[in-house]
């Protein structure tokens, strides 16, 4: 019974109802409610209210199919510079025998760019950014209007 | 269509295929215009704004990673879509948020202007008409994607950028506020 609405106040299982109207509840939690309607007329006349409504709701306008707007959207498209690809590594280069060897690699060429600058100390942060061009610039290159759209932002 | 082809769909534009992409477009393009439709009042530029989502779809469908259904992942670039176009109105007409959501009665007016005498038959429509026109902006918004465009809680949710608790409160209270709006009406047409 999971949520055991049998033991819910009336005001619960009224609230309810409106999932019910929606088929937002799972089959189970559906045939509780199912049952209370039967024994109670106060919720079945909301229930049947709601349900004159609703076929109401149904006379209104709803948008149609429009190849029109399809087919207009479609040459938008067409006509775009073309789309970069998602960058992906070879799938040799993914195998998982070759990362120790990248690792191994990277660490290498970080030590020898310290050891060119002369600096004693290596910190973590020197070798993440060793190479790197300057942070901020490198950090926010990769913001873009496409992201903007994703976060939510104004993409102007 | 069954998902896996719209995956195949997806992945196919992802590589850049723009067939595969019309496709899609084919597919979401109903719904997304009625979404549109619902959150600019039903307004001359609501394809304008639909046509807009499903390029900014397009520039950034490498990035839907298929967390969310591509449905609900559209739904989510028009309502963001859309609240920049109600920005920019706000700013052209050196009016307020406020105001234009208060305007919201004119989608009531657009729907009336639009409907089809077909429809009409057996319910009373204008009643219907009548009592959204009693009901606030959010309520009658939130109404209107349920009722009229389909969508379900989770993509209300993500359409209205709240939480699924807020869809369902919002819901039941704007539902309430049209049954009583409803009966007023109803109850002054029987006299
Ligand atoms: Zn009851």
């Amino acid at each position: 019974m999971g949520k055991g609405w049998e033991n819910m106040d009336h005001q619960t299982i009224q609230d309810n109802l409106w999932l019910l109207n929606d088929a937002e509840l799972p089959a189970q939690e559906r045939q509780v409610l199912v049952d209370h309607l039967v024994g109670c007329p106060d919720c079945s006349e909301q229930v049947a209210q709601w349900a004159l409504e609703q076929q109401t709701f149904s006379a209104l306008p709803k948008t149609e199919k429009s190849d029109f707007f399809v087919q207009q959207t479609a040459e938008r498209i067409r006509a775009l510079p073309e789309r970069r690809g998602a960058f992906t590594w070879p799938a040799w280069l993914s195998l998982p025998q070759w990362s120790p060897v990248f690792g191994a690699g990277l660490a290498t060429v970080a030590i020898c760019l310290v050891f060119i600058q002369g600096a004693a100390a290596v910190s973590t942060e020197t070798l993440l950014l060793a190479g790197m061009p300057d942070t901020e610039s490198w950090m926010f290159a990769a913001t873009d209007a496409d992201s903007a759209i994703l976060l939510g932002l104004p993409t102007e | 269509m069954p998902k896996i082809d719209e995956q195949k769909l997806i992945e196919s534009a992802q590589s850049g295929n723009h067939d595969a992409y019309t496709q899609l477009v084919q597919l979401h393009h109903v719904r997304v215009r009625g979404f549109c439709r619902s959150l600019l009042s039903h307004t001359a530029d609501a394809d304008d704004a639909a046509q807009e989502v499903f390029i900014k779809a397009y520039r950034g469908i490498n990035r839907f990673r298929g967390e969310a259904s591509f449905s609900s992942w559209l739904y989510r670039i028009a309502a963001n879509h859309c609240k920049d176009v109600l920005r920019k109105r706000m700013r052209q007409k050196t009016d307020s948020w406020d105001a234009l959501v208060e305007k919201g009665g004119d989608q009531v007016e657009a729907l009336a202007a639009t409907e089809d005498p077909q429809h009409k038959s057996g319910v009373d429509a204008e009643l219907m008409l009548q009592a959204l026109k009693t009901v606030s902006a959010d309520y009658r918004q939130i109404l209107l994607l349920r009722e009229v465009e389909g969508l379900r809680y989770d993509e209300l949710q993500l359409a209205l950028g709240c939480s699924l608790d807020a869809v369902k409160g919002r819901l039941k209270r704007a539902r309430q506020a049209l049954s009583m709006g409803w009966r007023h009406l109803s109850d002054k047409e029987s006299v």
